[in-house]
């Protein structure tokens, strides 16, 4: 399997860490986003439940990073664009977790 | 009024006094050690904190401080087995996390991070 696609299937499963690893996650997510095209098949479906439970667990996460880091102004800083939803947890911990779609590719409503 | 380096060192003694984890936090990274690699699978909370024990108390580990508003988090980092590794804390001393980051020049590149010196020269 990718490698940077495991770290990224170990580390969604921790919400409950420091924040300061979740920073490194998204990071790392970045990084997949570049390869995403030389997954397989099967590390798409991987990635994209990953991600699923990323969404879903939002307010877990964000709780974490909110100690570390003010994601509006680093999204600013680094002009990260709504395409990396990772960066918007704390824009997705907001949103009714029955509004968000259950499609592969998530999208900022 | 404490001064930013003893703010620093203080908290830096308390862990070394005491390893302190955040209510129900240790647990889960350990487990979190474990299923990265960072450590074998049988590993136990008192082998996580024999790293975290020698991180802290390695005159050549560098010291970092992560500000992020009011808060700091003095964070140290030294390479054990050709691992680099970080002790991260608040400014009680009380353990945030430690983990080696994937890749240490990336993670400390961070306008949020200070270099304060190595370990033995923030302590003397």
């Amino acid at each position: 399997m990718n490698p940077l696609l495991n770290t990224y299937l170990v580390d969604v499963r921790h919400p409950n860490v420091s924040g300061a690893e979740h920073l490194q996650m998204l990071h790392n997510r970045d990084q997949i986003l570049a390869i995403e095209s030389t997954l397989t098949d099967k590390e798409h479906n991987l990635l994209h439940e990953a991600d699923r439970y990323l969404v879903e667990h939002a307010i877990t996460f964000y709780a974490e990073l909110s100690q570390f880091v003010d994601l509006s102004v680093y999204r600013a800083d680094l002009a990260i664009d709504p395409t990396r939803w990772w960066w918007y947890l704390d824009v997705i911990s907001q949103l009714p977790l029955e509004s968000i779609p259950p499609t592969p590719h998530f999208q900022l409503p | 009024m404490e001064t930013f380096l003893e703010l620093v060192r203080n908290a830096i003694h308390h862990l070394r006094d005491e390893i302190i984890w955040k209510p129900g936090k240790a647990s889960p990274h350990l487990q979190k050690r474990i299923l990265r690699g960072h450590l074998p699978e049988d590993a136990t909370l008192m082998d996580y904190e024999a790293i975290i024990e020698q991180i802290s108390h390695r005159p050549d580990a560098k010291v970092f401080v992560y500000r992020f508003g009011e808060h700091l988090y003095p964070t140290i980092l030294a390479t054990l087995e050709d691992t680099p590794w970080i002790v991260m804390m608040d400014e009680n001393g009380i353990l945030e996390t430690s983990f080696p980051p994937d890749d240490p020049i990336t993670y400390f590149n961070n306008s949020s991070f200070t270099y304060l010196g190595t370990l033995e020269e923030v302590l003397s």
